[in-house]
């Protein structure tokens, strides 16, 4: 006997649901995981902005600005993940300004005014690429997706066979035993030369037979 | 006695031997602009040419500093001595003229200049718009950097006094960026710094004169005959290949030596005069 997947389309929904809701759950534990991520990356660059503002602040007020270009420059090429470094005087113009070759799609721009005793000396601008967070995230996110949806497709046909084998088959057969009663009950009951009505409790026909369809309900009465 | 007249004798013998051994070698001065290790790498070259060209081995002395080697060369304690054009002229003006063997050619030119500049946007255009105005200084004893620059503001009627601010910054580059950031609204650098940051808004209010470049002096009581081989060999050095990668490691922009004499600096000589008078000596 052949049941049909079809026959189980809730429970198929049911667990594709729980699987939605699963990754649901996974992708918003690694946004979450991210903004994390993002945020310590930036704690970090802010950090390092305040480093570099120490430097340049005694520099400036040495007016060793060639100390600020070769710092500024070193400190650009020595991190890689720095897109541009750049130092503005308070009149606009650049004391120093590092560009790396390669662009990147997530940058993430952060500006200090480094003071003193009330005068802006010079403006920090840096550009940091975050797409190494954002690669290695995106790595994390596919691997975590593809081994949940392969757990639970195992799971799922783990779970399907067992309850087949525990509660379905059975259950199938004592239905399959039944019909097999009614369909042996009404060959009988047509093939029967008296006219046959069955009443329930209330007084109302629920089943007659052939012969009992020939005849007028009258006729019974 | 006769043990004494030996004991004389031998004396003697050594001595002439110890002066026989000092006209065997050449001292070749160096004032100390860089770290002595750094000059006697960039001159160990040139000493060994000029020992291979007279014959006699060149030792390199680093003097402690630049008055220590003025007064070596000025005493003939030295044979042949690298000086700046200022210690030249002090050297003159102290122990009279030396012999010179040859000067420096940087780029192809054996004078060097400076400029006074100030930011393109600036309202300066002549040198005695400079009153009360912020100046920026390379370092006292600096020729392009401070010596001209001072001259030619007093001979514009711009004296110290009449600056509202001027400072020494010790650098060249950091004069011309502290220009263009604002902080001063003038200042005195090297003709090459000047076009180096040109394109970043700097331009001239004034040009320095041009002056002599580096020079090589001898002992007035070096032989005639070794002077000539030396001088030769110094201004042969642009005509060959071994003299080029010489000049080149001496200083990266040197591609040559020329002959010079006292008169090619004499514009410095007024220079240093007259700021002697106003009270500044380098």
């Amino acid at each position: 006997m052949i049941v049909p997947v079809f026959g189980y389309r809730r429970a198929i929904i049911s667990f594709a649901a729980i699987l939605l809701i699963f990754l649901g759950i996974i992708v918003a534990v690694i946004l979450a995981h991210e903004r994390e991520m993002f945020d310590a990356a930036r704690a970090e660059a802010e950090g390092e902005m305040e480093l570099m503002g120490a430097f340049v602040q005694d520099a400036i007020l040495r007016h060793d600005y060639s100390a600020v270009e070769q710092f500024l420059t070193h400190w650009g090429i020595d991190h890689k993940e720095i897109i541009e470094l750049k130092a503005t005087a308070p009149n606009n113009f650049v004391i120093s300004q590092y560009k790396r070759a390669e662009p990147s799609k997530y940058i993430f721009p952060f500006k200090k005014a480094i003071r003193y005793a009330g005068n802006n000396l010079v403006t920090l601008e840096m550009a940091r690429d975050f797409s190494s967070i954002r690669n290695s995230l995106n790595r994390f996110i596919l691997r975590l997706i593809a081994g949940s949806v392969l757990f639970m497709g195992l799971l799922g046909t783990a779970l399907w066979y067992s309850l087949k084998k525990l509660a379905l088959i059975p259950m199938e057969r004592e239905i399959a035993i039944r019909r097999e009663a009614e369909k042996k009950f009404r060959t009988l009951m047509e093939s029967a030369p008296d006219a046959m009505i069955f009443v329930n409790g209330d007084g109302n026909i629920v089943l007659v037979n052939k012969q009992a369809e020939k005849g007028s309900v009258n006729h019974f009465v | 006695m006769r043990y004494l007249f030996s004991i004389i004798i031998f004396l003697a013998l050594l001595c002439t031997w110890t002066t026989v051994d000092a006209h065997d070698f050449l001292t070749l001065g160096i004032h100390p602009y860089l770290p002595a290790t750094e000059l006697v790498d960039r001159f160990t070259p040139l000493a060994d040419y000029l020992s291979r060209k007279t014959g006699k081995r060149i030792v390199i002395e680093i003097a402690k500093d630049y008055k220590d080697h003025i007064d070596k060369i000025g005493n003939n304690k030295l044979d042949i001595a690298f000086m700046g054009p200022v210690s030249y002229v002090s050297l003159v003006e102290k122990y009279g003229k030396k012999p010179i063997l040859a000067r420096l050619e940087i780029k192809g030119k054996p004078t060097f200049r400076g400029a006074i500049i100030t930011a393109k946007n600036s309202g300066i255009k002549k040198l005695a718009d400079l009153k009360k105005k912020r100046f920026a200084f390379v370092d006292p004893e600096s020729t392009m950097g401070h010596l001209v620059p001072r001259y030619m503001l007093l001979e514009a009627g711009v004296d110290a006094k009449d600056l509202a601010v001027y400072k020494f910054l010790y650098n060249h580059h950091n004069v011309a960026l502290s220009v263009l950031a604002g902080d001063f609204d003038a200042g005195a650098v090297k003709e090459d710094v000047f076009y180096e940051y040109e394109k970043r808004g700097l331009r001239v209010i004034e040009w320095t004169p041009s002056l002599s470049e580096h020079n090589f002096v001898a002992s007035s009581m070096l032989p005639g005959e070794t002077f000539k081989v030396l001088q030769g060999a110094l201004l042969q050095l642009k005509y060959n290949k071994e003299g080029k990668a010489i000049l080149l490691k001496m200083q990266g922009n040197l591609t040559g030596m020329v002959s010079a004499s006292d008169s090619d600096y004499n514009n410095l000589r007024i220079i240093l005069r007259r700021l002697k008078k106003a009270g500044i000596q380098p």
